[in-house]
């Protein structure tokens, strides 16, 4: 007499299997996209903040102008890579008001200053789970750099 | 391997959401950090403009210096205290502490018009904290502590 306990179909076995190579095989993949992803989320939280403290006339130098500082926009751009890392620069696109804007070059003033810095916070905060007062253009995670930039609009 | 993928999404989740929590309750508490600041600016202007004799009380259910002082609770603003009313540059100095920030301490201004303001302690005439106009100075009567004004 056969036995018919105990035992599964050819087919499930193979479609298991399947799943798990393509899992395996798509892991470091998914892996990488999410480190993205969480970076530019952190970055786009971080410049926000910092718009909006720049707006309320905060920052770390004394007292400034008040005025609407918006991120309007930003962009993602792969510009390099340092050693496995791929290096991207994320470009903040701002609106705000003449007498913020201090100098024609976004990164020169306080308050591209400002964005740029709170969105590595961010980032780095995201990664690391801890604030740190200064950090340098470039944050670095497992498969990325990140730098910052900014332009006015 | 799918389990896996999913601690590390949900990971990343708990991650941001904490920092969402303390970014927009540092915005939030700077932004009634600096209403503080707008306030006492408005109540020395106004006090300036009514001449002497005028008087403006900004009681506790105004300004309580033990919640915008207070760094722990999340009915604290942070704010280092004391209030710094600059009488040279006719300002008021508003600081306060960022936790996203390292804790480092942030700074904005509020202008005022008078320059001669001085601050005497409170008595139970003029009661923490009064502004008022002896025809010659705006006088803050407040706490050292809380509010002082520097040259």
């Amino acid at each position: 007499m056969k036995d018919k306990r105990g035992q599964v179909s050819v087919e499930l076995i193979l479609v298991t299997g399947l799943i798990l190579v393509m899992a395996i095989t798509t892991y470091p993949y998914i892996l990488k996209q999410q480190e993205m992803n969480k970076a530019v989320a952190a970055a786009r939280e971080g410049a926000t903040a910092g718009a909006a403290l720049r707006g309320m006339g905060f920052s770390t130098t004394g007292g400034n102008e008040m005025g609407i500082v918006r991120l309007e926009d930003m962009t993602l751009t792969k510009t390099n890579t340092s050693g496995e890392r791929d290096v991207y620069e994320i470009t903040f696109y701002l609106s705000a008001p003449d007498s913020l804007k201090t100098n024609s070059n976004c990164w020169m003033t306080s308050v591209g200053n400002t964005v740029r810095m709170q969105a590595r916070r961010h980032i780095y905060y995201a990664f690391t789970g801890q604030w740190v007062d200064n950090l340098p253009d470039g944050v670095n995670t497992t498969y990325y750099r990140f730098t910052t930039s900014c332009e006015w609009v | 391997m799918i389990m896996g993928i999913v601690i590390i999404v949900l990971i990343s989740f708990t991650n941001l959401n904490w920092a969402s929590y303390y970014t927009a309750r540092d915005i939030g508490e700077t932004g009634e950090a600096r209403m503080l600041g707008e306030l006492l600016a408005t109540a020395i202007n106004n006090v300036y403009a009514n001449g002497e004799g005028y008087s403006i009380q900004l009681g506790e259910d105004k300004i309580n210096f033990t919640e915008a002082g207070n760094r722990t609770s999340t009915t604290g603003l942070a704010v280092s205290l004391p209030i710094i009313i600059d009488r040279d540059d006719q300002t008021i100095n508003i600081s306060r502490r960022l936790r996203t920030s390292n804790d480092s301490n942030w700074t904005t201004t509020i202008r005022i018009i008078p320059e001669n303001i001085t601050r005497k302690d409170p008595t139970s005439e003029y009661p923490e904290v009064t502004v008022f106009n002896n025809g010659s100075y705006i006088i803050i009567y407040a706490d050292a502590a809380n509010i002082d004004v520097t040259t």
